[in-house]
């Protein structure tokens, strides 16, 4: 059977609920934020493990060690969630070749769960340990979780990888005719593009420290040389980190499969541009420079990235017919709206509550007490979340009483 | 072990009431090769012949002699049609007719049938 | 040409892929009812402790907010995509529909999900370190925003079960699909067992108040919450009962009653009885006890109640439109959906199937066996597990080790081919097929090794073939 007319008869016979470009936009976008908590918590927790064994190389060592534990912690939990959008879109638009790659590794699928709350637990073991004075052997639950999570970006690569190789799909699952159901194998992986993705950590903890000691910059009980050092030691590894990051990021532009052009395609080239001119930036970067802007220019990279692997994707489906384009729509309009409005009402409110709260309180010493907007802004989170409540009953008892009584 | 009482109870019963019911010239039934071959049917009415399934008649201590002409005529599928039993029927021998009949005529319907 | 959208078969043998989506389906709903329970807990704890001036509370809340709250949430948030996992290995086709027909209702609670985890953090960090007033808001807004993710997913799980009416099936709107007949049924016996949950979690934390005093009112305001939250869960639960389909009853009524009611009542009285005693003597009330409690609900109560949920649907994975073994089993004209079961009764799963390796397409003496069990696993093995003995319903137990190639074929022409059944799909294959099948059953109900037999039979055919 032709496997292109076979991905597309895998399709969801429901057909999607409104346009599937308006899909590939949203994943993409969410794409941006789950993978940058990703290289946050990937590079706070390496150097969190680093900083544990130089503690005894001074002090700041050993509050960076602390710091960047608690930070690598939030950040799993915010990749985990943030990690859900994309995984939903992408089952939108790409059901048969994410089902057919996760369904072809089961074994590693499910294992991806279990090794992901032992990193998890064990991150959190090492978190509870890492207190001045902390013994040694904490580090060790602190190397396994790493290992962990770097096992779990690979289960996640090749399950994305796999999933642009309809033609081998056969022979992965019935390798010379013998049909094998265990799902025990990955079977495919990119090295280069693991390790370049992989290798962004480094230059993303760098852009996190830099802002790091900007926002501290306001509370006088914290001391300048310490900030001074977490700034600095930032600047270097966001140099170094988006100089080591053009090695896998050019070896994978050149294995790319030479027929599907994508060897010469600009948003690659672009996205090899933007590192070398975050690295350029970074060696220059001086004091006069907002602290924050390097994050927003490694948003920026990430952007490219983001919109890059859409493109090797697509590249890779087009010979075999295969276009979201031409996936059935069946619009929803009610569900539609209940996603916007939620977005904007309770992301915009609540979700600005909480960071309005998190990023003031943060900079002052001691109580904050909320001013007048931020007070505000705390009872509209309320409020729109009773009347978003409300509203999801009463519209729900109509259509049960509706459908079910009437 | 209740179970293994209650066929051996049911196979001293059947070796007596056979000496009258069992027309002559033909073999007594073999209740073991009727249970063997009814385990197809144990999915709807269960090895002890109460059913679970609403619509499906238990077949515990049920009159042998009808089970016998029920499964005749399922087999034939003339003068009773029903897709599940002329399927379930179509296989069974007269000698499996007879066994199977037997296994299931000589059970009790006491035990933990539910109340309809 | 004609084919099916079929995925590849990934088969966990003995537990089958439906035991791991159990296993992780409990500890996903023991941690996220732990923490929307703590939620409210801590939301209910802090009123009190702004009314009476009690800031004793609010250190409490911060000491077991880290791991009730942000662990728990933390372990709720990974199983939950980890039950997305788990169903996309084992019915791809089933999570498949479910996204595609409420992706929109996913993405609105993933908005939640986003907005929680920053307030879980900003609840633990920022006790002490706001003023009280706008703590006490963030701490209820995280609350009702949990409330709120409960109220999108129990839509969704309901609909699983079954729409209740005919009204999805011809508008094909998330509207119909997710307001079914059983949603308010089923989100009381959450909330309500949710509520339960958070008073015996309280119950914890208040056990380790050395404040007599103020444990007492502690519990005397908790306990007869719980009973009351415990009392409306049950009630509710024998709401929900009155809202299933027919098959649901069967299935209860004959295989999961009789396993699981024990437990369920004992998870209820002992409870109870717990709750009582303590609002009777908060005194006696110790951590051990109280964590060996919650234990116990966890694993007596909720991994009955998740195999209940899974089971209870059977033969369907979701809105009785879809079969556990993927096939879709009806039309639904307002998606344009067309049920799948006719079609391959006349043309079989090995010519529709697309992926059936070519040698195993057309069926042979020499690869019956091979292909019996292929079309085993792709047409029962999501529900049942093939080695006789194994937990997940396995096939030999149900067939009682039944070794009559005949019999076993005629109750697949029979009972299966006509979805008479109650609990079972429609299976309805060419003759070809149910004696592959057939075959592939009697052999391992006869005790043989089939995989070995398999393999030898392999290895002839490819020097066969060499020749």
């Amino acid at each position: 059977m032709d496997i292109g007319t076979v991905m597309n008869t895998m399709r969801d016979p429901a057909g999607v609920p409104a346009h599937p470009v308006l899909f590939q936009g949203l994943m993409i976008l969410t794409w941006v934020f789950h993978i940058a908590f990703v290289h946050l918590t990937m590079g706070a927790a390496a150097l969190a493990i680093y900083a544990f064994h130089r503690r005894d190389k001074g002090e700041y060592w050993e509050r960076l060690s602390m710091a960047l534990t608690k930070v690598a912690k939030v950040g799993v939990s915010l990749l985990i969630v943030l990690g859900v959008a994309p995984l939903l879109f992408t089952q939108v638009i790409y059901d048969p070749q994410w089902y057919a790659s996760n369904v072809l590794s089961g074994r590693w699928a499910i294992g991806f769960i279990f090794t992901l709350i032992i990193g998890y637990c064990c991150w959190f073991t090492f978190y509870y340990a890492n207190h001045e004075g902390a013994k040694k052997h904490a580090g060790v639950y602190a190397w396994i979780a790493l290992a962990l999570f770097f096992l779990d970006g690979l289960i996640m690569h090749a399950l994305s990888y796999q999933a642009l190789l309809p033609d081998q799909w056969m022979n992965w699952y019935a390798p010379g005719g013998i049909v094998d159901t265990s799902g025990s194998a990955l079977h495919a992986i990119q090295w280069p593009r693991y390790i370049f993705i992989m290798s962004l950590s480094l230059p993303a903890v760098g852009v996190f420290l830099i802002a790091y000691a900007h926002y501290f910059a306001s509370r006088a009980d914290r001391e300048q040389e310490y900030q001074a050092f977490a700034r600095a030691l930032g600047q270097r590894l966001a140099t170094w980190g988006f100089g080591v990051s053009l090695v896998p990021m050019l070896v994978w532009q050149f294995i790319q499969p030479s027929a599907s052009g994508l060897m010469l395609h600009p948003v690659g080239w672009l996205l090899v541009a933007a590192l070398a001119a975050m690295l350029v930036w970074m060696k220059r970067l001086t004091a006069a420079t907002h602290g924050y802007l390097p994050v927003l220019g490694g948003l920026g990279v990430l952007a490219v990235l983001a919109l890059w692997r859409e493109v090797v994707r697509v590249a890779h489906l087009k010979p075999f017919g295969y276009d979201i384009t031409t996936y059935t729509v069946h619009v929803d309009w009610p569900s539609t709206l209940l996603f916007f409005s939620t977005f904007v009402g309770v992301g915009g409110l609540v979700g600005g509550f909480y960071l309005t709260l998190l990023y003031r309180s943060g900079r002052v010493q001691g109580l904050y007490t909320a001013e007048r907007s931020v007070a505000r802004l705390g009872t509209a989170a309320v409020a729109i979340l009773v009347i978003w409540i409300a509203v999801f009953l009463a519209y729900g008892i109509t259509i049960w009483v509706r459908n079910s009584f009437v | 072990m209740k179970n293994i009482f209650r066929l051996g109870l049911a196979a001293l019963l059947l070796a007596t009431s056979t000496v009258q019911a069992q027309p002559l010239g033909e073999p007594a039934p073999d209740v073991g090769a009727g249970k063997k071959r009814a385990a197809a049917c144990f999915a709807c009415h269960n090895p002890d012949g109460i059913a679970k399934i609403p619509g499906t008649p238990h077949l515990a201590g049920q009159e042998r002699g009808y089970l016998e002409n029920a499964l005749r005529a399922y087999r034939d599928g003339q003068t009773r049609q029903n897709p599940i039993m002329n399927a379930m029927a179509k296989p069974l021998s007269d000698r499996d007719i007879v066994n199977i009949a037997a296994y299931y005529s000589l059970q009790t319907r006491m035990n933990n049938g539910p109340a309809r | 040409m004609d084919m099916l959208g079929m995925y590849p078969t990934f088969y966990v043998p003995g537990i089958g892929t439906a035991w791991v989506m159990g296993i992780i389906g409990v500890i996903h709903v023991v941690a996220s009812h732990t923490s929307v329970g703590a939620s409210f807990l801590f939301a209910l704890l802090e009123t009190k402790a702004y009314r009476e001036d009690k800031p004793q509370l609010m250190d409490f809340i911060k000491k077991y907010g880290m791991f009730l709250l942000v662990f728990s949430y933390i372990i709720g948030s990974i199983t939950g995509p980890g039950i997305w996992y788990a169903i996309t290995v084992a019915s791809p086709r089933g999570v498949g529909g479910l996204i595609h027909n409420f992706v929109w209702v996913w993405a609105a609670e993933w908005v939640y999900f986003t907005v929680e985890v920053i307030g879980v953090y900003a609840l633990v960090y920022l006790i002490g370190k706001v003023d009280a007033k706008t703590h006490l808001k963030l701490t209820w807004s995280f609350a009702l925003a949990s409330w709120a993710t409960m109220l999108l997913i129990v839509g969704i799980l309901s609909f699983m079960m079954w729409p209740g009416n005919e009204a999805w099936y011809q508008t094909g709107s998330t509207n119909d699909a997710f307001y079914n007949l059983n949603f308010f049924a089923h989100l009381g016996t959450r909330t309500g067992s949710m509520v339960a949950m958070a008073a015996v979690v309280g119950l914890m934390v208040a056990s380790r108040l050395k404040d007599m005093a103020l444990r007492r009112s502690v519990v005397k305001f908790l306990a007869p919450i719980g009973l009351v939250g415990g009392l409306f869960a049950v009630m509710m639960f024998l709401y929900y009962l009155q809202t299933l389909p027919n098959n649901a009853v069967v299935m209860l009524n004959t295989h999961l009653l009789p396993v699981y009611a024990r437990g369920m009542v004992a998870v209820f009285v002992t409870a109870t009885l717990y709750l009582v005693f303590a609002w009777w003597k908060p005194h006696r009330l110790y951590t051990s006890l109280t964590v060996a409690m919650f234990a116990f609900i966890s694993i007596v109560g909720v991994w009955p109640e998740e195999r209940m949920r899974e089971s209870m649907r059977k033969p369907y994975v979701a809105g009785q439109y879809i079969y556990g073994n993927q096939v879709i089993a009806r039309d639904v004209p307002g998606k344009g959906i067309v049920g799948e079961v006719d079609k391959i009764a006349e043309h079989g799963l090995l010519k529709l199937h697309p992926f059936v390796p070519d040698r195993l397409r057309v069926i042979n003496d020499s690869n019956r066996l091979e292909v019996g069990r292929l079309l085993t696993k792709v047409a029962c093995a999501n529900c049942h597990s093939l080695e006789p003995g194994t937990p997940l319903r396995n096939i030999p137990d149900k067939f009682h080790g039944a070794t009559d190639e005949d019999l076993i074929a005629a109750f697949m022409q029979g009972p299966l081919k006509h979805g008479t059944q109650p609990y079972m799909p429609r299976i309805d294959l060419p003759d070809e097929e149910v004696r592959a099948i057939a075959h592939f059953l009697a052999t391992v109900n006869s005790g043989k090794d089939v995989d070995h037999l398999i393999a030898e039979q392999q290895k002839l055919a490819t020097k066969v073939a060499a020749k």
